[in-house]
């Protein structure tokens, strides 16, 4: 293993068909350490998902295609990635949403307007890398 | 006389209809524009970290311009429909795939619904009223939508010209879900609706204006499968068999 790979604090995958939250996220989780990846849609990002085996997912509740809840289901099958948890968000957290999105396998539930701060807490407390 | 009667009914049904589609439109534009000022916003603040760290901050500029165009697009076809003139006098020759294409901009950034379109540019002018086949578009669109929900589907939009009888029609198909029989025979009666909050009145006023156009309005629908309408503009008088469409 290489001096970067260790440094590398998880493994992050974005699965959104608009490119504002991926790059917002890609960004700001790089700078604390993180590899973060993306897909443009649910059946690109299984694809990227197997192969990548990543710690956290966050998938967009709203897609063309495959939409989130769906994605997140499909994802849960697969046994390569029963360590991944799996975070669904959209611009608003409507109760009935998140209910659906915690019986589809989803751990959490952010939106797009959450603090990034609040975000990193949520992953950096389901991966055990407090800082 | 008479004529004039029956005309005046339709542009208050029109006029009615129009209202309704606007909220509708309003409803689903509000949602979109909100997701593209969260956008804008977001850019900006990862602009303010980009700054901080001494990074490249042209990409997000150029998203930031790109969305706000986008912005500024929905809501100028937005405020056409609803500033369009309802009650146009004559019928003016009229690309049909320009108006798909206008009424396609308002709807299509639904993000769980793939638009997918097949635009016949063969099909030359026709005679009619811009705003009126609009709304019958929208209309059908914003059936479509509803019929579709919350879940992923896909809206299927195609024009074709048709050679005989002379004209073209537009078919817009759904992967909603569906009708059955009873409610297919009804369609388009006026009040007729299934809709907890509708009027019934949608496809009715569709099916009059393609009669003001010598039109036709089709529907097929399946339960659990979707629907597909078709309209259909004849550049001569000819009844055709549904069965000339290639759905």
């Amino acid at each position: 293993m290489s001096e970067e790979e260790k440094q590398i604090k998880g493994k992050i995958l974005v699965i959104d068909d608009h490119p504002f939250f991926p790059s917002t996220l890609k960004y700001k989780f790089e700078k604390h350490g993180y590899e973060v990846f993306s897909a443009k849609d649910g059946a690109n990002g299984i694809i990227i998902a197997k192969k990548v085996i990543p710690d956290v997912i966050f998938i967009d509740y709203i897609m063309p295609g495959m939409d989130g809840i769906e994605t997140c289901k499909k994802l849960k099958q697969q046994k390569e990635l029963e360590k991944t948890y799996l975070l669904l968000y959209t611009s608003e957290a409507y109760p009935k949403i998140v209910a659906e999105a915690v019986k589809a396998g989803a751990v959490d539930f952010v939106t797009k307007t959450t603090p990034f701060e609040t975000i990193l807490k949520k992953v950096e407390n389901l991966l055990g890398n407090k800082q | 006389m008479e004529n004039k009667k029956e005309q005046l009914s339709l542009n208050k049904k029109v006029i009615l209809q129009k209202l309704i589609t606007l909220g509708e439109l309003a409803a689903s534009i509000s949602h979109e524009l909100k997701n593209l000022l969260i956008s804008i916003t977001g850019y900006c603040d990862l602009i303010e970290e980009k700054l901080k760290d001494g990074a490249d901050i042209t990409q997000e500029i150029q998203n930031i311009k790109k969305t706000s165009l986008m912005s500024q697009k929905l809501f100028m076809e937005f405020l056409q429909f609803a500033r369009g003139k309802d009650d146009e006098a004559e019928k003016k020759p009229q690309n049909i795939n320009e108006i798909v294409e206008e009424a396609l901009f308002m709807v299509k950034n639904i993000k769980h619904i793939t638009f997918e379109k097949e635009l016949d540019a063969k099909i030359s002018p026709f005679p009619m009223h811009r705003q009126k086949i609009k709304q019958v578009l929208l209309n059908i669109l914003l059936n479509g939508v509803q019929a579709i929900g919350d879940k992923a589907g896909k809206i299927q939009i195609k024009t074709k010209l048709l050679e005989f009888p002379f004209g073209f029609y537009v078919s817009i198909a759904d992967s909603g879900c569906g009708m059955d029989k009873e409610t297919l025979k009804n369609i388009f009666q006026p009040f007729f609706t299934t809709k907890e909050k509708g009027t019934g009145l949608g496809l009715s006023v569709c099916y009059e204006i393609m009669s003001e156009h010598n039109g036709y309005i089709y529907v097929e629908s399946e339960k659990g499968k979707g629907t597909t309408f078709s309209i259909v503009f004849l550049y001569s008088r000819f009844k055709p068999h549904k069965d000339i469409i290639d759905l």
